[in-house]
């Protein structure tokens, strides 16, 4: 469904040689999958799942969705992709003005394509799926923050996206409401057969919802495969020490070792 | 003690003062709250970034705002009469007051917006919002207590620089406590306009503290 070709992306610093936050990464990522994408922080995992709604341009390489190239797309082309594509954020990035209702209509009013009473229809739908329709007239800072990110799941499917991208959606969250809201993600991936990315630094994550896993690492995709077979048999030795920080399983960290 | 008083021109004078301040308030906004935005989309790191519009732009801004009132005043005399056809009274004062307003809250307005999360802006666009949208529907609701603080900021330098225009024959306060306070040395008259404008300036930062607070509640 996606297919990421030699996507490179450097940016220029100044009083520096240029950084290379991705070299030469190729995915492909299969319609109705669960896709985790996992790397240690700077490991260029955020930019890349930025380069699949061109929040982030590449350098070089080309991304196609459903066999359209979007790499070039710009303008109304470009917003036309963007608004079938769903974003989920870290810290939300609800408005705090609007609220819960308003939040979830956003993205239908943007498209012009609704008119009022379907758009009261689809907010209330998809309210009612996240589980939130007690608190529609509630303002974005009334919410706890896993209602908050409730809403921007709400926010991301409003507009029947055919993709749906995560980024660190539950790093901000508690290890019980993380558990929920990877339910939710599990629960909408089945039920609307939504193809979902997501980026994570937790193996936790991975492990409880996706199907595939790219480990990335300084900018490249080390490992990928199914998360099963990942997780039995790390080969990269990223992974394992991703999987196994402390060394327990897979004999002692190589930074450790290379000591000895 | 209030012997020189006459109490219909002072009410008159305030009066002037009201108008010369909402009306000024007013095109300072009309002008000042889009040349805000542009400052704000043409600066460095935002997705319309323009360094020749900004820097053009910004140049006049800062231009208009270190010249004093005082000197703004007289410079603009020839511009106010051919703009309203007179730069005496109330009328006269209007145009100048605008200009040395406008980009100051063009400034306040770039700040307000820029102080907005990045990552609403970020949600905007990946949604696929076009710029008239997220300005409209996300950031101006954003900014909206943040916009109300500087507007009362901008009222009440206005009545302070209304005030100014007497010395060049303007109307309102100013006028009265230049040319009876001031002139005439009649003390009582000057103590009376300058109670008056801490008032106006007091009324104003109630109610625009309380606008804020009642918005900012939800």
């Amino acid at each position: 469904m996606i297919s990421l070709q030699n996507i490179c992306k450097t940016y220029d610093v100044i009083n520096a040689p240029p950084f290379q936050a991705l070299s030469d990464v190729s995915l492909e990522i299969r319609r109705g999958e669960i896709f985790g994408i996992i790397g240690r922080s700077g490991a260029g995992k955020s930019t890349l799942i930025r380069m699949l709604n061109l929040l982030e341009r590449p350098t070089s390489g080309r991304i196609l969705i459903d066999d359209e190239d979007i790499t070039d797309l710009n303008g109304g082309a470009l917003r036309n992709v963007r608004q079938s594509i769903g974003m989920v954020f870290q810290h939300f990035n609800l408005l705090n003005a609007r609220t819960v209702y308003e939040n979830v209509r956003f993205p239908l009013r943007l498209t012009g394509a609704y008119s009022r009473d379907e758009m009261r229809t689809r907010v209330e739908e998809v309210l009612s799926l996240v589980g939130l329709t007690d608190q529609r007239d509630k303002y974005p800072r009334q919410l706890s923050g896993g209602q908050r990110q409730r809403v921007g799941i709400a926010r991301a499917l409003a507009n029947r996206p055919k993709l749906l991208l995560c980024d660190e959606a539950t790093s901000a969250l508690d290890p019980e409401t993380t558990q929920s809201i990877l339910q939710l993600l599990r629960q909408i991936n089945q039920d609307l057969g939504l193809t979902i990315v997501l980026i994570t630094h937790g193996m936790d994550v991975i492990r409880a919802v996706c199907n595939r896993v790219a480990i990335v690492d300084k900018g490249r995709v080390v490992e990928l495969g199914d998360v099963e077979q990942i997780f039995r048999e790390p080969k990269h030795q990223v992974t394992r020490a991703m999987l196994d920080p402390l060394g327990i399983h897979f004999g002692v960290p190589a930074a450790v070792g290379s000591d000895t | 003690m209030m012997g020189n008083i006459y109490w219909p021109e002072v009410l008159e004078a305030t009066w002037q003062t009201l108008i010369m301040t909402g009306v000024s308030l007013f095109f300072t906004i009309l002008i000042g709250l889009p040349l805000g935005i542009v400052l704000f989309l043409t600066s460095k790191g935002q997705w319309l970034e323009n360094r020749f519009i900004y820097g053009v732009l910004s140049l006049i801004t800062n231009v208009l705002r270190s010249v004093p009132f005082i000197i703004l005043l007289i410079v603009m005399i020839p511009i106010t009469l051919w703009m309203v056809g007179t730069s005496l009274g109330v009328r006269g004062t209007i145009p100048p007051l605008v200009v040395g307003a406008a980009p100051f809250f063009a400034r306040l307005t770039e700040n307000v917006l820029r102080e907005i999360d990045r990552g609403i802006i970020e949600a905007c666009h990946a949604m696929g919002a076009n710029t008239r949208q997220i300005m409209l529907w996300a950031m101006l609701p954003e900014a909206l207590t943040g916009l109300i603080a500087a507007v009362t900021v901008t009222a009440i330098m206005l009545v302070g620089y209304s005030a100014m225009s007497g010395v060049i024959g303007g109307g309102g306060l100013g006028d009265l406590a230049v040319r009876f306070g001031y002139q005439r040395f009649q003390t009582d008259v000057m103590v009376v306009t300058v109670a008056i404008l801490v008032g106006l300036v007091q009324l104003l930062q109630m109610a625009g503290d309380r606008l804020v607070e009642k918005l900012n509640r939800k």
